[in-house]
């Protein structure tokens, strides 16, 4: 039996659909990230499970006991916001220590547990400090120790790195997945971001336009979506999406994508005419080469983008422009014309009306 | 379209006690993007600000082209600033919206109707001139304050965090469109982010400030190579530049770094070197970035995986050393290894870094000739 589950929640705002038959379990001790674009319906579902709002259709359970109509403050959750609101009149302290107050447990127990996660999340030096005096970091892990200081059963985190600055949030990112694995809490994790969901969650939902598309272990929806919207959302620099048609006979598939045309060993049972289909590849499939050699497509290159460890080129080509991600020993400028490797091993198909991944 | 190059000497400003901006200097070329880059508070905005008109320098002078413009009030500086909150008028179409700084200079009808049309043919706007402002999208809206800011023409336009409010993919995707219109353009640019990997993407050069201070010039491939101190080895590159800090010692004719228990041999690092010897029993700091540390089942370090981060096209593998020490690779993503397991590293010790531990400023040693 799953620790909290929700079973088939849909919400509708009005005429809108929020949510179109949510079914997702959470393990004790497991995180799950939600990630999706903004209005995806992810603040939703967070709100739903914490209780905020109900759906309009479906149940919440936790441990098998049905708690859909159970009030927000019963289901002993916590939940921590995009901006979560501390008091700026009150010291880091006091902050943490007010749901503890509200309880109306002794002072010295109240004590011992505020300094006890604050020792955990790192933030003992802000408990006398007032809020205006904290970084975004701080800020954050003082909202966050407000909500672990209860021992919530599900702490429920929404966009919580949003506001931070890049390399906060990347430092944030890894730092929370580290406290999970020490102290092995239950949570639900939004964000619009698929790299910060990926290294997060223990499993993945990727939800988009209210639906869950695909949920998975991390690298499994990396390596394996399901459909064309996962596979654009998850590929970060953006996936190389091409229109074509494809055929598939004795063993070979041939994708045409404008004058191009690629073939691709597959099993002989897959058969099936020409329809037409998007081909994808991501920037990190694709190579390039200075000099020509047979099978690649000769290109200029329109835009170098530098990453850091490698470069992310904008090659066109004379019928498609293709994103290429390439190493720092491959010198190459704006304005050079180089050749492109596609292999299609790496390419993956997509059925153009369903958007349903070909099974090759 | 007209393009400037601007220069910025010696700037200084104060707001009461705190000195948002300290002796800052720089040149940025015709036509270039030119990034100010560093965290919140670190003087970028107060600097971009200064060279739109918007304040005034406590000292310092700001010439665009060969003009002093710092006495000049911002109308009068031809440059253009675009803020983070897109400033376009909600109600207005997309073609008043353009054309809002021609009709206040009373520019004649048929010349306005001219410039707008062919600002929307670069910038894609074309079949969006009648829609109105309201009922497009971030990344619309962002074009189209920048098609208003270029109409008038400006010398020289000023990015203020135009991408702050969009999600991930489409900053990502908007990196691309600006400077792809930049190019077509030939605008001089200088823009302002707190996010390193923007300022990667989008720029000729980068300049890196940190509390009013400016730390580093360069093409991004300068700064992320050759970073000149332990600030900007951090700041740039994601995931972060693995640091470790120690003693460096001399046993048994190898070069060690030693801290607690964790001791690295980089011999084959400083053998390539003079100078080393002044650095014998100093503190200094290591650093050498993720995509130079290799899972390698004979590496000389063992750790335990910790966490996989999910890094673009790539993982960060954090290898828990010991209790001080988290060590990153980056591997592709086939090589995943599983959390808790227990990995060797190795180095490639030709991509060392070395700082003063005190000054945190890279330390110049001379290569030995080969």
């Amino acid at each position: 039996m799953p620790f909290l589950e929700i079973r088939d929640v849909s919400k509708k705002f009005g005429e809108k659909t929020a949510l179109k038959n949510i079914s997702l379990s959470v393990s004790r001790g497991e995180v799950l990230a939600i990630a999706g674009p903004p209005g995806s319906g992810k603040t939703t579902l967070l709100k739903i499970v914490a209780g905020l709002i109900s759906p309009t259709s479906g149940r919440i359970y936790l441990n098998g006991i049905d708690i859909t109509d159970v009030p927000p403050h019963i289901r002993g959750f916590s939940m921590v916001f995009e901006t979560p609101p501390v008091y700026p009149d009150r010291t880091g302290y006091e902050n943490i220590a007010f749901p503890l107050k509200l309880k109306n447990l002794p002072e010295a127990e109240v004590r011992r547990k505020v300094y006890e996660i604050a020792d955990l999340l790192g933030i003992r030096h802000v408990l006398n400090r007032k809020p205006s005096t904290f970084s975004g970091g701080e800020y954050q892990r003082v909202a966050l120790a407000r909500a672990l200081v209860t021992n919530p059963a599900v702490l429920l985190l929404d966009e919580p790195l949003r506001n931070l600055d890049a390399k906060i949030r990347e430092y944030m990112a890894v730092w929370l997945k580290q406290l999970q694995s020490k102290i092995g809490i239950t949570a639900i994790y939004s964000t619009h971001d698929p790299l910060e969901a990926l290294t997060i969650g223990t499993r993945v939902a990727v939800m988009l336009s209210g639906e869950v598309m695909q949920l998975g272990e991390p690298l499994a929806v990396l390596n394996n979506p399901v459909n064309l919207d996962v596979d654009d959302y998850v590929s970060i620099p953006a996936l190389n999406i091409f229109k074509g048609t494809a055929k598939a006979f004795g063993g070979k598939l041939v994708i045409n994508i404008d004058k191009i045309s690629i073939e691709k060993d597959v099993g002989r049972g897959l058969q099936f005419e020409e329809r037409e289909v998007m081909a994808t590849i991501r920037p990190s499939d694709v190579s390039i080469v200075k000099t020509y050699q047979p099978g690649t497509l000769s290109g200029k290159t329109e835009l170098i983008q530098y990453l850091g460890a490698n470069a992310l080129a904008t090659v066109k080509l004379n019928y498609i422009t293709i994103r290429v991600i390439v190493p720092k020993t491959v010198q190459v400028s704006e304005g050079d014309s180089v050749y492109v490797v596609l292999d299609p091993r790496n390419m993956r198909v997509y059925d153009a009306q369903s958007k349903q991944r070909i099974d090759l | 379209m007209k393009r400037a190059k601007v220069r910025v000497v010696n700037i200084t400003k104060r707001f009461g006690d705190l000195v948002a901006v300290n002796d800052v200097s720089f040149e940025v070329y015709e036509g270039e993007i030119f990034t100010l880059l560093g965290p919140s508070g670190c003087g970028k905005t107060t600097t971009l600000r200064v060279i739109s008109g918007l304040e005034k320098p406590d000292s310092g002078k700001v010439y665009i082209g060969d003009s002093d413009v710092t006495a000049l009030p911002p109308q009068l500086r031809n440059v253009c600033l675009v803020f983070q909150e897109y400033a376009v008028f909600p109600h207005m179409s997309v073609y008043d919206n353009i054309a809002f700084g021609l009709k206040v200079r009373k520019v004649p009808k048929e010349e306005l109707s001219k410039r707008v049309r062919e600002l929307a043919e670069v910038l894609e706007l074309t079949d969006r001139l009648n829609t109105k402002a309201s009922k497009l999208g971030i990344s619309e809206q962002q074009r189209i304050a920048l098609a208003r800011c270029m109409a008038v023409e400006p010398e020289v336009l000023l990015l203020d965090e135009p991408l702050t409010f969009a999600d991930a993919k489409v900053r990502e995707k908007m990196r691309r469109e600006l400077k792809k219109i930049q190019r077509e353009l030939g605008a001089t640019m200088i823009y302002v982010t707190h996010d390193q990997l923007e300022a990667m993407m989008l720029s000729d050069r980068i300049a890196v400030m940190n509390r009013g201070r400016l730390l580093q010039v360069g093409s991004p491939i300068e700064i992320y190579d050759n970073p000149q101190n332990l600030f900007v080895a951090r700041f740039i590159g994601s995931p972060t530049i693995n640091t470790i800090e120690g003693t460096l010692v001399e046993e048994r004719g190898r070069f060690l770094i030693k801290r607690d228990e964790v001791v690295v041999d980089v011999s084959e690092f400083m053998s390539s070197y003079h100078d080393v010897e002044s650095l014998l029993g100093k503190d200094i700091v290591i650093g050498i970035r993720p995509e130079d540390v290799y899972l390698d089942v004979k590496g000389p370090i063992e750790g335990v995986a910790e966490v996989i981060e999910v890094s673009g096209e790539r993982l960060a593998i954090h290898v828990k050393i010991s209790k001080e020490l988290v060590l990153k690779a980056l591997v592709p993503v086939h090589e995943a290894v599983a959390e808790r397991e227990k990995v060797r590293l190795s180095f490639n010790l030709e991509k060392l870094h070395v700082f003063d531990k005190v000054t945190e400023e890279k330390v110049a040693l001379r290569r030995v000739k080969q």
